[in-house]
């Protein structure tokens, strides 16, 4: 089990630079086709000012951050997903992110973890991601 | 405007699994094995809940061709999804104004069992307030 104390735990603050052809690598794994994602120009001419980072990418992010915390033997799953943002992310932009361990809820074996993953953009925060993962320990 | 609700109907590949294992880093062995998945207590390979999610994106889409840009989406991940479940997800419009839009999302696997639920928003931008 994970002890609660670490509620509050943060990461590093980790500059993260996304690059069109990751955009549009994820982009082909979800079968979007939307020409926004994938021509500058269509991106440029929709309003943005490169190609934008679809809305669900962010927990992508998690891969450049440490979050020690989570390793242990249990199953884990994500049960809940939000992301708000004050502005679409934009690829060839360099953001400043980390995850902070916002809360820790035990019931029986399951312990039930929200994080928030935080994005800035020159210390403005401009978009938030929470995950709440489920993390299953097997019981003695 | 396109006329909602939209339903998609999609069935989860072990290919769609492990690309999105490639791109997320997520290689967690009971997305690939069903014996590590059986040991997890599923009854076969998981889909990542994020591979959903992004797929239930596919609706609102086009609208961010046309000056909308996404400001929250939230989804629960009721139950899980495993390999050659066949999903379908439906958006249903909740309000509708000159500046905002906001959708129920909905997703049940072919037992029509619930798998996903969440809503998203979007906002208009305008010249005083410019996308980015």
């Amino acid at each position: 089990m994970i002890d609660t104390t670490l509620i509050g735990a943060e990461t590093e603050i980790v500059s993260i630079t996304i690059t069109r052809e990751e955009v549009q690598k994820y982009c082909r794994v979800i079968s979007e086709e939307n020409p926004i994602y994938h021509q500058v120009q269509a991106a440029r001419k929709a309003g943005y000012k490169d190609i934008p980072i679809p809305p669900t990418f962010p927990t992508l992010f998690w891969q450049a951050l440490k979050t020690p915390w989570l390793d242990s033997d249990a199953v884990v799953i994500h049960s809940e997903q939000t992301f708000s943002y004050e502005v679409p992310l934009i690829s060839n932009m360099t953001y400043q992110c980390k995850i902070i361990l916002g809360n820790i809820r035990t019931r029986g074996n399951k312990q039930f973890l929200k994080h928030r993953l935080l994005i800035f953009d020159n210390n403005i925060e401009i978009a938030t991601s929470e995950t709440t993962l489920v993390l299953i320990f097997h019981q003695e | 405007m396109e006329s909602f609700p939209k339903t998609m109907e999609i069935v989860i590949t072990n290919k769609m699994i492990r690309q999105y294992a490639a791109i997320s880093g997520d290689v967690n062995p009971i997305h690939f094995s069903k014996t590590a998945a059986k040991k997890a207590g599923f009854p076969n390979q998981v889909a990542h809940g994020m591979l959903t999610m992004a797929l239930s994106t596919i609706f609102i889409s086009p609208l961010l061709q046309r000056q909308w840009r996404v400001v929250y989406f939230r989804i629960k991940f009721s139950s899980p999804l495993f390999i050659d479940d066949r999903l379908t997800i439906q958006a249903t419009m909740m309000n509708h104004s000159e500046e905002e839009l906001s959708f129920k999302i909905s997703g049940n696997n072919q037992h029509n069992a619930p798998i996903i639920q969440g809503q998203i928003k979007l906002k208009k931008c305008t010249e005083s307030k410019p996308p980015v």
